[in-house]
Parts: structure tokens; C-alpha cells; sequence
């Protein structure tokens, strides 16, 4: 029993240190992370919001397909550009296998005239299933939760190297700590 | 952006990161007259840059991130924010419970008023907390326990980074027509702004390590730091919070354009010159 109580004890001792080492590379591993999934999310915000502020109906074509996007030529609109993507994380998997190249379809992009006011002027949403677009939550969901989680956990144990600057201070008294 | 503006973008951020490094010295090494020098200096190196532009007959030239020089200085300021705003104190700004809580006013005002696509229940959680945080303060008139510190200027970054990130603050930088005053104050806002994203990440980072008592510790320390104790009257902090409210409503009123950079010029205002008791002494003493 004490055995197993000091083999615990030593391994617990070594994760100790080895989060001190890491705790380092954590920390950008935490920031790096945080900042990946912000982007992710104000990715899908900005285009929400450009569809709704300049968001047009035009009818399109569906050219081909990859992996990521859905590519889309409009038919005959003067307004429009000539051809759009749209994101295929944004519809449920039994929807994307319903698209077919050559498929008619109506979408909601942003004209030519507005194409300096937004962020991603060659972004489409497939018009019969804005909904699905809308309850998109593959922000949350998706990403590199797992490293980040580990990192968290990493500097959460040994988070001196956030104080690195911040020993410079005096050593708050007794009387402070009490306040 | 063109050239001239992006030279008063620069401008207006080297003097943020003087005025930072200002507020974070820990001990009253820094003299009024050389402060407000080294401010002169920086501002006027902008203004012979802006005007050498003129002469020359480039202020038409449009510069963006594709521009290899743009990009090397945002490379170079990137690099020294991140280090800035997770491992350093130089740069971090101080703050007194009274200007983290006018700000935190204002930015629910702002919130309201704009009816910004924020959950109401999250709205309201953070207008009861800001609410009795205030009035705690002000009928108590104690100071707020060292932990307490932590969570609160935990809260407000949280606000502060909210509200920038639903106003979409940070594209101003893409727009070709934007004058040259609000390229300069668009700089500092930039510069604050940012750190205060960075500082948040590393806050989140501080608040998760509470779990374990020992930490805690550390936690107590920082936050001494980073907190003025001083005290204001609660007089004059009312007046204070109710002027900022209205000028808040007033931007928000009469739709002035970028109204969202001259709230966070206000909040820059607020934390770093008029509610900050080093800046204030700084004055008085006036040497």
C-alpha cells in the first residue's frame, strides 16, 4: 500500500514538473488558441452581418464541390459577381449530399456594388437553408478544443510565468492582505 | 489608408505606448514637464511626417497590409504586444475601482442603446453585477477584498473586450476616407484596445490557476499591482458617471460618425488620465 502510495506520489510530482517546464509554451498555446477560435467565430459573424446589412437574392448554378465550399456561377445578373462560394461547414451533411453539380438554386450574396463595405464579397448563402446557416454554432463545437483545454490545465497548475513582470512590486503586507 | 493618415495611426500609437509606459512605472520616477516633453516630441515627429507627406505630393498614396513595410511594422508591434500584454508589466494598465466601474457603466449604456445582439439575460446579469458593485462601493466606502479585485478587473475586461468585438471597432483600418484626427486617435484606441484583449487572455489564464489555493497567492500580489486604492468622493464620482452616461447617449443620439472609436477615446480617457490617481498627482505636484 505505501508502494502504491509513493509510486502515486511520484507521478504526480513529475506531471508538477513537467507543467513547470511547459507552462512556458502553454501560455502562447492558451493566447494562439483563444485567438484561432475568436477568428473562427468572427468569421461566421461577419458574414451574418454583410448578408443582412447587403445580402441580394440571385439565382446560381452549382459549378463544384470541394471539401470546404460549395462553388457557385450566377445566372445572368448584371448586379452580382460572377461567381460565389459558399462554406459547407455551415449545412448539415444529409443537406450537402442533396446538392448536386449543374443544380439551380437561389442564393443570398452581396452585389458588385458592395463589395468594398464587407470582409468576404465572394461568400454565398444557399438560400433554402439560411436557417441551418443561422443555427450554426461549429464555432463552439469545432476547433482545437482539446490543446487548448491542455494548455488551460498546464498553466493553470504553474501560472507563475504570468507573474514573470509582476514580483517587481513590494511584497504586500499582512495589513493589505487583510483589507 | 493613405499615407498621411497612416502616418497620424502611428502617431497616435507611439503615444499610447509612452503613455502606458507612464502609468505602469510603479514608483514617481516620472516628472510632469518631462512626461508632457516626451509627449511633444512624439507628437511632433508625427506632424513633420504628416507634413513632409504633403510637401512631397504623396498623400494620395494608399498604404494597406499587402505593402511590405505596413506589414513588417504591424509584424514588430504584434510581437511586442503579445509580450506586452501576457508576460510584461510595463505596459499594463493600472487602474482605480472608480474607473473600472464608470466604464463598465458606460459600456452597458452603450449595450442598451445600440440594442446589440447580446443575450438579455447575459445584459442583465452584467447590469445587476456593475449595479451593486457600484453601490457597494459607494454606501460602504471599504475597499474591496484582494480577490474580489481580481474577479472585478476580470469582469470589466470581459466588457470592454465584448463590446469592441460587437462593434466591429477594428476595421476602421480597412476604410480609405478616414480623416487624420480620427487616424491618430483610431491609433491609440488600437493600441489600448489590443492590450486589453491580451491582458484579458492573460487574466482568464490568472482566475482558472484560483482553483489551486497556492496560486492564490500570486493572484493577491498582482492585483495590488495593477489596483489603485485611492478613493473619490462619492459626489463627484456620481456626477462623473452621469456625465460619462450622457455623453455616451449624446454619440449615440445624433449617430456622429465612428461614434464607437470616440466611446473607446472615452474609456481610454477615463482609465488612464482623469481616474487615475498617478496621473492626478503627477499634475498637482506639477514638476
Amino acid at each position: 500500500m505505501k508502494r502504491i502510495r509513493s509510486l502515486f506520489y511520484e507521478f504526480f510530482r513529475f506531471l508538477d514538473n513537467l507543467s513547470f517546464f511547459t507552462s512556458v509554451v502553454a501560455v502562447f498555446g492558451v493566447v494562439f488558441l483563444t485567438i484561432i477560435h475568436l477568428d473562427l467565430y468572427g468569421q461566421y459573424r461577419n458574414f451574418m452581418k454583410d448578408i443582412q446589412s447587403y445580402g441580394q437574392e440571385f439565382s446560381a448554378t452549382i459549378t463544384s464541390f470541394s471539401d470546404d465550399y460549395v462553388f457557385l456561377k450566377v445566372n445572368n445578373h448584371p448586379e452580382a459577381g460572377e461567381s460565389y462560394f459558399s462554406r459547407t461547414k455551415y449545412y448539415y451533411s444529409s443537406t450537402l449530399a442533396m446538392l448536386e453539380e449543374g443544380e439551380s438554386i437561389i442564393i443570398v450574396a452581396v452585389p458588385n456594388k458592395y463589395r468594398l463595405e464587407v470582409r468576404e464579397p465572394g461568400e454565398a448563402l444557399i438560400q433554402p437553408y439560411t436557417d441551418q446557416v443561422q443555427r450554426y454554432t461549429g464555432f463552439i463545437s469545432q476547433g482545437p478544443w482539446v490543446m487548448w483545454i491542455i494548455c488551460l490545465v498546464i498553466v493553470s497548475i504553474h501560472p507563475e510565468v504570468l507573474y514573470f513582470a509582476l514580483q517587481v512590486e513590494e511584497k504586500p503586507s499582512k495589513k493589505i492582505l487583510r483589507k | 489608408m493613405i499615407l498621411s493618415a497612416f502616418f497620424c495611426f502611428l502617431t497616435g500609437l507611439a503615444l499610447e505606448i509612452y503613455w502606458l509606459r507612464v502609468n505602469s512605472i510603479p514608483k514617481d520616477e516620472t516628472g510632469l514637464r518631462h512626461t508632457l516633453l516626451v509627449g511633444f516630441v512624439i507628437l511632433f515627429g508625427g506632424i513633420i511626417l504628416v507634413a513632409l507627406v504633403y510637401i512631397f505630393g504623396l498623400d494620395q498614396i494608399r498604404v494597406s497590409l499587402d505593402d511590405g513595410w505596413v506589414f513588417l511594422i504591424f509584424v514588430l508591434l504584434g510581437l511586442f504586444l503579445l509580450f506586452a500584454g501576457i508576460f510584461a508589466t510595463s505596459f499594463l494598465p493600472r487602474v482605480s475601482e472608480r474607473s473600472i466601474l464608470i466604464v463598465q457603466f458606460m459600456i452597458l449604456v452603450d449595450l442598451f442603446l445600440n440594442r446589440t445582439e447580446i443575450q438579455p439575460l447575459i445584459v442583465f446579469i452584467c447590469a445587476i453585477l456593475t449595479m451593486l458593485g457600484i453601490l457597494g462601493l459607494i454606501f460602504t466606502r471599504t475597499r474591496p477584498f484582494p480577490l474580489f479585485k481580481v474577479f472585478l478587473y476580470f469582469w470589466f475586461l470581459v466588457l470592454l473586450v465584448v463590446q469592441v468585438f460587437l462593434s466591429g471597432d477594428l476595421s476602421y483600418f480597412t476604410q480609405i476616407n478616414i480623416g487624420l484626427l480620427e487616424s491618430f486617435t483610431f491609433g491609440a484606441v488600437f493600441i489600448f484596445i489590443i492590450l486589453h484583449c491580451l491582458i484579458l487572455v492573460r487574466f482568464f489564464m490568472i482566475i482558472t490557476s484560483l482553483i489551486l489555493p497556492r496560486n492564490r497567492r500570486l493572484a493577491v500580489q498582482a492585483i495590488q499591482f495593477i489596483f489603485y486604492d485611492d478613493q473619490t468622493s462619492p459626489l463627484s464620482f456620481f456626477l462623473f458617471m452621469l456625465l460619462s452616461a450622457a455623453v455616451v447617449y449624446l454619440i449615440n443620439r445624433y449617430q456622429l460618425p465612428m461614434a464607437k472609436l470616440w466611446i473607446n477615446l472615452v474609456f481610454l480617457l477615463i482609465i488612464q488620465v482623469i481616474f487615475n490617481p498617478k496621473i492626478i498627482k503627477l499634475f498637482k505636484r506639477g514638476n
